[in-house]
């Protein structure tokens, strides 16, 4: 059972190879295709992933303040501690004494000093400050969180910013839906180039096709060496998109337009973690694979 | 080895390429189909390693229904059957070697088996000084013989070919015809579809012909 698959897959790599080096032409074109598919849709990986970080970073500025009564015992202070700990929706909390909340202002408005300093410690309270986490950024999470954390005891006020919350909510349900709907759209054109280009390859090839179909062979036999062909190919323009993305990401970040506009250090300031540039190549193997498939039972003779 | 019930081959609307044709060819034996060129001979080939089906009768090749045999084991079929044609269907880019090679590739044999049959049956066809050329650098009569020996590598049972002289003078002609006798005086079934009226009488073997899609009673064309 052994041998004849291994066999097979020798033929399949043996034919792969001496297809795509007989067309040397075809080849090239099949592979530049590819890579200028899946580079356009590096790109639009790459904003993606760069708008997330944005998201997320964002995601960070939402606050939730829960100013404590100046009355509030130790007791209430540390129960309401331990509920902040141990709430699922609550992703960090830091505790704010009022003296640090009153040199943090003094700090951020120091022609105010003067008047904190008149009007005494009252102004600032002690307070917590709470980081929610990514599932809980939303509007309705936070005002339920808030509508709890005000019946707790030793609380005076818990602030928001509910229009904030609702700003990113609305940024990434855009990017969501954009991103999936770009996303596929862009991988069916990769799909299609390279469905486009294996056709082709099937054309080129055709009497041999028929030569095989004469002599007995079987469908396996006949697809098998297209498909290696075709995944070769992909991942050939997959590490060529790869490539050609982070050089141009390099010189992009390198360049006058990239120093002088703080905004594309939000949109292209970092680059495809190494998984994401792997993904890449994957995608464009996986993908090849996928468009040969279904161009070979497309062309339901093979 | 082959029979044919009632076996009628339509394309389009017009008149049959084949029509209700039933025939019978012993195992071993060596025939002749003639007919003029559209009189449906090349169909009848096709129709027996099942490149088409028939639009009714039945097709039995080997104890085979070709006519009703699923797409999957149409490969087997074929490893049975070795085809010759008129344009030789040689690989360019293969040496003589390879396109023979090829046929046992295709089988799965072993690599050493396949080296070992593709040397016997080109020494067989006097080809063995021809290993490493290209089709194109040989003549006519030797890529023929290349493409006979790529259809018997594989040891078939039935021999089909398609004007296999087609192309070649009356000297060469009787040199492949010589060839598939010997293939034949072997136990190999043999079909040879031909218009060379002078080849089939000096052949003197049993001749079926045929006329516009219909088969001639009694061998006369």
């Amino acid at each position: 059972m052994t041998a004849p698959l291994v066999q097979g897959v020798r033929h399949c790599l043996r034919e792969a190879r001496d297809g795509l080096l007989r067309h040397p032409a075809l080849t090239m074109l099949s592979v530049l295709s590819i890579a200028v598919s899946l580079y356009v849709f590096g790109l639009f990986a790459l904003l993606a992933f760069n708008l997330n970080r944005l998201v997320k970073g964002l995601g960070q500025e939402l606050q939730m303040q829960i100013y404590l009564e100046e009355s509030a015992t130790p007791e209430e202070v540390r129960a309401l501690r331990e509920g902040l700990f141990t709430d699922p929706a609550v992703g960090d909390v830091r505790f704010v004494p009022s003296e640090e909340a009153r040199k943090r202002f003094e700090t951020q408005f120091p022609g105010l000093k003067e008047v904190t300093g008149a009007m005494g410690g009252a102004i600032f309270p002690d307070a917590f400050e709470v980081i929610l986490r990514p599932a809980y950024r939303d509007a309705d999470a936070a005002e339920r969180l808030a509508r709890g954390f005000r019946l707790s005891a030793g609380v005076q006020e818990v602030r928001y910013d509910r229009g904030w919350f609702e700003r990113l909510k609305s940024l990434i349900a855009l990017m969501r839906g954009g991103g999936y709907g770009v996303g596929t759209l862009l991988m069916l054109a990769v799909m299609v180039t390279i469905g486009t280009v294996v056709r082709l390859t099937v054309l080129a090839r055709r009497e041999e096709i028929e030569i095989m179909k004469l002599v007995g062979a079987t469908a396996g036999f006949i697809r098998g060496p297209f498909l290696f062909g075709a995944a070769a190919q992909g991942l050939m323009g997959g590490l060529l998109a790869a490539g050609g993305l982070a050089l141009s990401w390099r010189l992009f970040v390198d360049s006058e337009v990239f120093r002088e506009n703080p905004f594309m250090a939000l949109v292209a300031g970092a680059f495809l973690p190494i998984g994401g540039v792997a993904g890449l190549a994957v995608a464009g193997m996986v993908l090849g694979l996928l468009a040969a498939a279904v161009s070979l039972h497309r062309a339901a003779s093979v | 080895m082959i029979q044919l019930f009632h076996v009628t081959r339509r394309y389009g609307p017009g008149a049959p390429a084949l029509s209700d044709v039933s025939l019978h060819v012993e195992k071993g034996e060596f025939v002749f189909l003639t007919g003029a060129s559209g009189a449906g001979k090349t169909t009848l080939l096709r129709l027996l390693f099942r490149d088409e089906v028939p639009t009714s009768g039945q097709i039995v090749v080997n104890n085979e229904n070709v006519a009703t045999l699923p797409p999957a084991r149409v490969p087997w079929l074929r490893r049975q059957i070795g085809v010759v044609f008129q344009d030789f269907k040689l690989l360019p880019r293969k040496t003589v070697f390879e396109n023979v090679a090829y046929a046992t590739q295709v089988i799965g044999l072993p690599p050493k088996e396949q080296r070992r049959r593709t040397y016997q049956v080109l020494e067989m066809l006097a080809l063995n000084h021809r290993l490493h050329h290209f089709p194109e650098q040989i003549s006519g009569g030797e890529q023929q013989r290349v493409a006979i020996a790529r259809a018997l590598v594989n040891r078939p049972l039935i021999l089909l070919a398609d004007e296999p002289t087609g192309n070649l003078d009356p000297d060469l002609s009787l040199q492949i015809i010589d060839v598939i006798k010997e293939i034949n005086s072997h136990g190999t079934t043999v079909v040879v579809a031909t218009h060379d009226r002078e080849l089939i009488k000096r052949m003197a073997r049993r001749v079926l012909a045929l006329q516009q899609g219909v088969l001639l009673p009694g061998g006369a064309a």
